[in-house]
């Protein structure tokens, strides 16, 4: 597969642009989750994976051919997806609801229980985690995401968003640290 | 020992703290253990919506959105035969990868994942295989529309079709392991005539232009090589689900 995509590289670099469409048939799914988990919104993701893709046919002779173009155009998505946030300032609109719907800006919340304290102190919980997303900044929501869901290093953020990698272990810190006030009255009453 | 900040434990959280003192600290401290425990509790909250599901066709209609956004690339002539020596290289472990791994494949479960990634490969090869045809299609079209008298420069189309031959060598002993004989049997045709092309004077006589349009007629060769192309562009690119409200 690396080598196909090698091949379509040299093939788009020597002027023939049909075969980028062998990188976007790739990546496409993978620029298009990335980007869903850093918007919450099927629009916004769907404009960023347009973006990336333009974005990595513009400066593909830039890329390594030594390096994975999946590693490569994934940060391009990651800092398309922090661009769009900052120009947006879309990082507090999620909102928290039972039925988590994609279209909607929802982040769901475990219900194991359906009882009455349950429900109560789910909806107080589901405000505060709202009221602490709100409070994260576009790079701490970014840097937060790519660790706690895409499960990536620190060393790898920091690479991805092009920062120091105290930088980024300091961004993840202060965006928990966020979430951490907000949810440390929820978890205490458990 | 003092017990781990706050930054330590969401470091021991994501498993990257690399300490292995600390480490020890947390599992013999009743007190940082707790702390641990708070902070997976509390973090365990946080969730971001499942991804929605795609269309099968999204990666068609995601392309057919970009293609005219593309600009044309300006590349020098020393640059694109650099890039075509690499791609020549490239293409060449590209068999090999896969005469081994077909190799492979006989001793190897199939496994769902497998035969998802063999058919995303034979899928990006097919994309790979049509693009193929479409230019050498065009190249055929022009030769077929050249008259008797006209004296264009035929090293430009020579050109061409040494690259076309490169590239049609490989997509031929690829294809020779698929399963449909069609696409062989036309890119077998093909080089046939790409070869003769390339290796056709430059200066060319009216009577080597006709000899090379007879060549094409009688094989029939630009009517199959649009007819596997476009068979090849129908199977890969599905009719989108959805064409409303698409973003442009």
């Amino acid at each position: 597969m690396e080598t196909l995509e090698a091949t379509a590289v040299a093939q788009v670099l020597s002027g023939d642009r049909d075969a980028f469409r062998v990188l976007v048939d790739a990546h496409a799914r993978a620029v298009f989750s990335v980007a869903f988990r850093m918007t919450g919104n099927k629009e916004d993701a769907d404009e960023i994976v347009q973006e990336t893709f333009l974005r990595a046919y513009k400066s593909l002779d830039r890329f390594e051919a030594r390096s994975k173009f999946s590693t490569w155009i994934y940060r391009i998505a990651v800092n398309r997806c922090l661009d769009f946030l900052e120009k947006k300032k879309i990082a507090g609109t999620y909102t928290i609801s039972d039925e988590p719907d994609p279209e909607e800006n929802t982040i769901q919340l475990p219900s194991n229980d359906a009882g009455p304290d349950r429900l109560l102190m789910s909806k107080e919980a589901k405000m505060k985690i709202s009221q602490a997303m709100t409070q994260l900044t576009p790079t701490e929501r970014v840097a937060f995401t790519l660790r706690h869901v895409d499960g990536q290093s620190i060393e790898e953020i920091s690479r991805a968003l092009k920062i120091r990698e105290n930088a980024a272990k300091n961004t993840v810190f202060r965006a928990v640290r966020k979430l951490r006030v907000a949810l440390e009255p929820m978890v205490a009453t458990k | 020992m003092k017990h781990l900040s706050e930054e330590e434990l969401i470091l021991k959280h994501y498993g990257e703290l690399k300490d292995e003192e600390l480490s020890a600290h947390v599992a013999g401290c009743e007190e940082c253990r707790a702390e641990l425990m708070k902070l997976d509790a509390q973090l365990k909250q946080v969730r971001v919506p499942g991804v929605p599901e795609l269309d099968e066709g999204y990666e068609t209609q995601l392309w057919f959105k970009l293609r005219d956004q593309l600009p044309e690339r300006n590349v020098s002539k020393w640059a694109v035969w650099g890039r075509n020596c690499a791609m020549a290289a490239a293409m060449a472990v590209l068999l090999v990868s896969a005469f081994l791994a077909g190799r492979q494949s006989r001793n190897v479960v199939n496994s769902p994942v497998v035969q998802n990634n063999q058919r995303k490969v034979d899928r990006l090869v097919a994309l790979a295989v049509g693009n193929h045809l479409e230019k050498s299609q065009i190249l055929l079209i022009e030769l077929m529309s050249q008259g008797d008298n006209d004296k264009t420069d035929f090293s430009a189309t020579q050109g061409q079709a040494r690259d076309l031959l490169d590239a049609n060598r490989l997509y031929r002993m690829s294809a020779a392991k698929s399963s449909d004989p069609t696409v062989q049997r036309t890119l077998d045709d093909l080089e046939r005539v790409l070869a003769e092309i390339a290796n056709s004077p430059s200066d060319l006589k009216s009577g080597d232009v006709e000899r090379l349009q007879r060549m094409i007629e009688q094989q029939g060769l630009l009517f199959k090589v649009r007819v596997v192309g476009s068979r090849i562009r129908e199977q890969n690119n599905p009719v989108p689900a959805k064409q409303q409200g698409t973003k442009l």
